[in-house]
């Protein structure tokens, strides 16, 4: 009887232990994944807060390699669909060459991620995986569609903002132009 | 033993003084909304940070329009400071019309960056946006605004400290539109970082202005000392404030956040030498009888020459230096020039404001 009843509770137990490494990464936020293929087998799924990616909108990438990160270090080069190898900026992101050092993500410390950072560019960028540990180096490739930017075109989004600078840059212009003799005229004396 | 008449009305004087808390406020919030941008990362519009700056601009705005308020109904002389008639109506004194104004356009874009928001995220690494273009430029006018108020006082010892201390806060919170304008003039140049010559231009413009409106050697120098005050308070502060409020609002860290005074790396530090150096030289022009423009464009061409080095030195910034130097230098020397006759405007501005007494007196 105490070996029928210790068995479920060593599932159990097994179970609640296991389930915080096993769990997807930020649930409810998580609204799509895709699996990356690694050289070694071992593959990554990648996790996004907001599917189709849009241009310019920011999102939260989770990177968790099978096995955990434990031991490993992942690299990312994020090729934009023009071909820059630093294609996704960030203000703090630590580098290595052109690929991104991942960190931990800020609210899933399990695995691997990048929070509030976008894609700037429209088309097809390709994600350059590289994970690192005793073992050795395995590499992978996610090629990840970024469509149309939300909003109205940049272009007018600019013009909109700069319109009313066009002028109070004219004012000043003219102002300046006006105070030309007594700019020039200025006494020359250290008199303060 | 007044030297000078009482020809500005103390709201002005009060006023000047509340756009130099109001502004002091929204630099702080500015920096702070910077340090949590990269150590803690989220944010919305609600953020201490953000709260700051709209109680800075906040402060901009409402005292701007009770100056122009009293000016217009307000009992006692008119005021000497040069003022326009607004709507048939209102008084302004320039200062402070230039001041609302860089509230009201705050205000706006303010508003505008709330929907960029909404539609995008909060993403800010992509580069400038077209509402915190408009931001920077908004925030800029209130900075010259705040100098414009003072520069128009410089009666009493407080007062030309009162200048200092609006120079030291200007210094450092002009970064962000010069860089802005900077990046979006300058990106084509090879080799050259478009910041270093935003930053060159910013510190070149304002320490010409110091030598150009107050003409001796102990105002530069002082600026030096007010900057140093507000960059270190605030690489104190900024640090501390982010990491106390992560743990309030139960935010983790990134994993990589340094947890570094990003406050020092986004303005020279070794800007108060030049002041300082600044200093010496009108103190060496005065005696022998130098031209003051030419310290001026002297002192640009150092704050140039220093902003180079100084990002050529920590190797933060992708630039070829001997180039970058070269340009920085020239910039730093035009922009001295522009300082200077900057300065004679504004001190045109405070021998109208004294020549008028009599007239607003008789009147």
């Amino acid at each position: 009887m105490k070996r029928a009843l210790l068995i479920p509770a060593a599932v159990v137990t097994l179970l609640t232990l296991a389930g915080p490494a096993a769990a997807a990464p930020l649930p409810g936020e998580i609204v799509h994944t895709e699996t990356v293929s690694m050289s070694d087998g071992t593959p990554i799924t990648v996790g996004f807060t907001e599917w189709p990616i849009r241009a310019l909108q920011s999102l939260d990438f989770t990177f968790q390699p099978a096995g955990g990160i434990g031991g490993r270090t992942g690299l990312v080069t994020t090729v934009s669909p023009s071909g820059d190898r630093r294609g996704l900026k960030g203000i703090v992101l630590q580098r290595r060459d052109d690929a991104i050092v991942l960190p931990r993500h800020p609210r899933a410390a399990q695995v691997w991620g990048l929070d509030v950072v976008s894609l700037p560019e429209e088309g097809t960028w390709r994600f350059e995986f590289a994970v690192e540990n005793a073992g050795g180096t395995s590499t992978g490739v996610l090629p990840i569609q970024a469509i149309e930017q939300p909003g109205p075109p940049l272009g007018l989004s600019w013009t909109v903002a700069l319109a009313p600078w066009a002028p109070v840059v004219a004012l000043v212009a003219v102002g300046w132009i006006r105070t030309r003799a007594i700019r020039r005229g200025a006494k020359p004396g250290w008199s303060g | 033993m007044s030297p000078e008449p009482s020809h500005i009305p103390r709201r002005e004087v009060t006023g000047a003084w509340f756009l130099l808390l109001g502004y002091a406020t929204l630099l702080t919030g500015m920096v702070w909304d910077g340090q949590w941008h990269g150590d803690v990362g989220p944010d919305n519009f609600w953020t201490a940070p953000h709260l700051f700056l709209y109680t800075g601009t906040g402060i901009i705005g409402l005292t701007c329009l009770i100056v122009v308020l009293l000016s217009t109904w307000g009992s006692g002389p008119a005021t000497g400071t040069p003022s326009v008639t607004v709507f048939r109506t209102f008084r302004a004194p320039w200062p402070f019309l230039v001041g609302g104004l860089g509230a009201s356009a705050n205000l706006l874009y303010a508003g505008s960056d709330l929907w960029w928001h909404e539609v995008y995220g909060f993403d800010i690494a992509a580069g400038a946006t077209p509402s915190h273009f408009g931001l920077g430029l908004s925030i800029q006018v209130e900075i010259f605004a705040m100098i414009m108020a003072f520069a128009v006082l410089r009666r009493t010892r407080s007062e030309r400290w009162g200048l200092a201390l609006a120079v030291g806060l200007a210094t450092l919170g002009s970064t962000s539109a010069f860089n802005m304008v900077s990046e979006l003039l300058f990106q084509w140049l090879p080799g050259i970082a478009p910041r270093v010559l935003g930053l060159a231009a910013a510190a070149a413009l304002i320490l010409s202005l110091v030598v150009g409106l107050t003409r001796s050697w102990h105002w530069p120098a002082a600026t030096g000392l007010t900057f140093v005050l507000v960059q270190g308070g605030l690489a104190l502060f900024a640090p501390a404030a982010t990491r106390w409020y992560a743990e309030a609002i139960g935010q983790p860290m990134r994993d990589y956040a340094a947890n570094l005074p990003q406050v020092l790396i986004g303005f020279p530090p070794t800007y108060p030498l030049v002041a300082l150096l600044a200093g010496v030289m009108t103190a060496w022009a005065v005696r022998r009888g130098v031209h003051p423009v030419r310290i001026a464009v002297a002192a640009g061409a150092l704050a140039g020459v220093n902003t180079a080095l100084f990002y050529g030195g920590i190797g933060i910034m992708e630039m070829n230096l001997p180039l970058t130097l070269v340009a920085a230098t020239a910039l730093g020397a035009g922009m001295g020039s522009l300082g200077w006759q900057s300065a004679v405007l504004l001190r045109r501005f405070r021998e109208r404001a004294a020549a008028s007494v009599p007239q607003a007196v008789i009147a």
